[in-house]
């Protein structure tokens, strides 16, 4: 659990020092910030590994081929992203940026979810189709 | 109608030919698809269902495995977009989107699979109904109960075609719908959806008991199934049949009594074999369903500990789904046998 509460440390540090300077250097809060949300999505980071372990183990079991699951992950990994860089942008007083990098995000998501959704398409037709 | 009328002349007309009270009446034999599950060598009733559980034991294992396949895929794709239910707004719908593609794509395939060995396992029985039936009304019009072998036959065989009809041309292939209206539901959500689901569930549910209800009233109106058997084991039969069927358990333990009533006086060998290899026809395909059943009502209880909402309730109505056919395979399956019991009752 070192990891954790370093990252805890490490967040509340940069919240009292960019509390403290951000009023006179408010580009230096800025990147504070930066360093510690930096600092508690590597956090973070360690602890998915056993999950993202875990949920390899489970697609060997099921001998899934395909790579769905690689697409979630993928999926995952851009949402994670792109809300922690949307959480920054709101920081910085872009709220307009963060909305759009939401949006960016969420038709990335879709984007990569399109061959899933070709699967389920051809299977209801194959369902239609003995209908 | 003059075929008909034909039969029935024929089957009252029997019991006065010398050669047909001579006659060796015996049961088709069991279709291919219930031939595995067949007891190989057994001299009564008893020792056929003996051999009959053992070979469900065997079975079970492998269907078990393959379920437990599908389950691990859900699991894996709900694990892995679980990370992404604590953010709000429109990713959480997207990532919602892309979990319901991964769980439909992962469980769609299956449950084509299994509704449509409902369905063809429902029709075998029918079919397997349509060749026993005038065996053991040729036998009981050979004992001389012509009249009421023809009475029975045209009841039993009426009530019986039109369940099966009902069975594997309506209700299966609703169950496609319900399953289509779960995805939409988790895709997209909203009340108007999920009341939908929750209508066409009904539906099938209530029209599952509602057809057995009719059936079993009937035959109790015929009056042909009566007497008494043994309280402990009648008990425990009716238990056993309502915790291991889901949705129609109940309505089909009741049903049960009229089978075990009659088992005790079965001594007609085509009977026997009809009860037997209505069994063999019905184990496979409902253990296959049973274990797909078992495994995704568990998959459903262990992701709504880690990721509640739409995509482990898709999972609880694919379980559902599964649910609903295993109710219509044994159905099928008790509804034959009831029939046959009625026959036998007569024949002896």
């Amino acid at each position: 659990m070192d990891t954790y509460w370093k990252a805890i440390g490490a967040a509340l540090v940069c919240a009292v020092v960019g509390l403290a300077v951000g009023k006179r250097e408010k580009d230096l809060a800025l990147v504070l910030s930066m360093a510690g949300i930096c600092a508690v999505a590597a956090g973070g980071a360690v602890y998915l590994r056993p999950v993202i372990a875990l949920v390899q183990e489970l697609e060997a079991a099921a001998a899934l081929e395909g790579g769905s699951l690689g697409v979630l992950l993928k999926t995952v990994g851009i949402g994670l992203v792109s809300q922690l860089a949307a959480g920054i942008c709101a920081d910085a007083g872009s709220g307009g940026l963060a909305k759009a990098l939401q949006m960016l995000g969420s038709a990335a998501i879709l984007c990569l979810s399109a061959p899933l959704a070709e699967e389920v398409l051809v299977l209801i037709r194959e369902i239609l189709g003995m209908l | 109608m003059k075929k008909f009328t034909f039969v029935i002349a024929i089957l009252l007309l029997l019991p006065l030919c010398p050669r047909a009270q001579a006659m060796e009446f015996s049961a088709p034999t069991v279709p291919e698809s219930g031939a595995e599950a067949m007891p190989e060598a057994w001299d009564s009733l008893g020792q056929a269902l003996g051999e009959l559980g053992q070979k469900a034991l065997a079975l079970a294992g492998p269907d078990l495995r393959e379920a437990a396949k599908a389950g691990a895929a859900v699991l894996a794709a709900v694990l892995a977009v679980s990370l992404l239910n604590a953010f709000q707004g429109m990713r959480k719908g997207a990532a919602a989107l892309v979990l319901t593609l991964a769980v439909s794509g992962t469980l769609l395939g299956t449950a084509n699979t299994m509704v449509r060995l409902g369905a063809s396992t429902v029709e075998e029985l029918a079919d397997y109904g349509k060749l026993l039936f005038p065996v053991l009304t040729g036998a009981l019009a050979a004992q001389g109960g012509g009249t009421a072998s023809a009475a029975l036959y045209t009841g039993t065989i009426a009530v019986d075609l039109f369940l099966g009809e009902l069975l594997a041309a309506v209700l299966a292939p609703m169950v496609y719908l319900f399953l289509a209206l779960a995805v939409a539901n988790s895709a997209v959500g909203g009340e108007p959806l999920k009341k939908l689901r929750d209508l066409v569930k009904g539906f099938l549910t209530w029209a599952l008991k509602t057809a057995l209800a009719a059936f079993t009233t009937y035959m109790s109106i015929t009056g042909v199934v009566s007497g008494a058997t043994d309280a402990a084991a009648l008990k425990a039969t009716k238990v056993s049949i309502s915790a291991a069927v889901p949705v129609v358990g109940g309505v089909l333990s009741d049903a049960s009594e009229a089978v075990l009533v009659s088992a005790g006086v079965l001594k007609n060998a085509a009977g026997v074999y009809g009860i037997v290899a209505t069994l063999a026809i019905l184990l496979a395909p409902f253990l296959r369903i049973a274990a797909n059943y078992l495994v995704l009502k568990l998959t459903a209880a262990v992701c709504g500990v880690f990721a509640p909402g739409s995509s482990t309730e898709l999972i609880a109505d694919f379980s559902a789904a599964m649910g609903l056919l295993l109710a219509m395979t044994a159905a099928a399956a008790l509804l034959l046998l009831i029939s046959v019991v009625c026959f036998l009752r007569e024949v002896g």
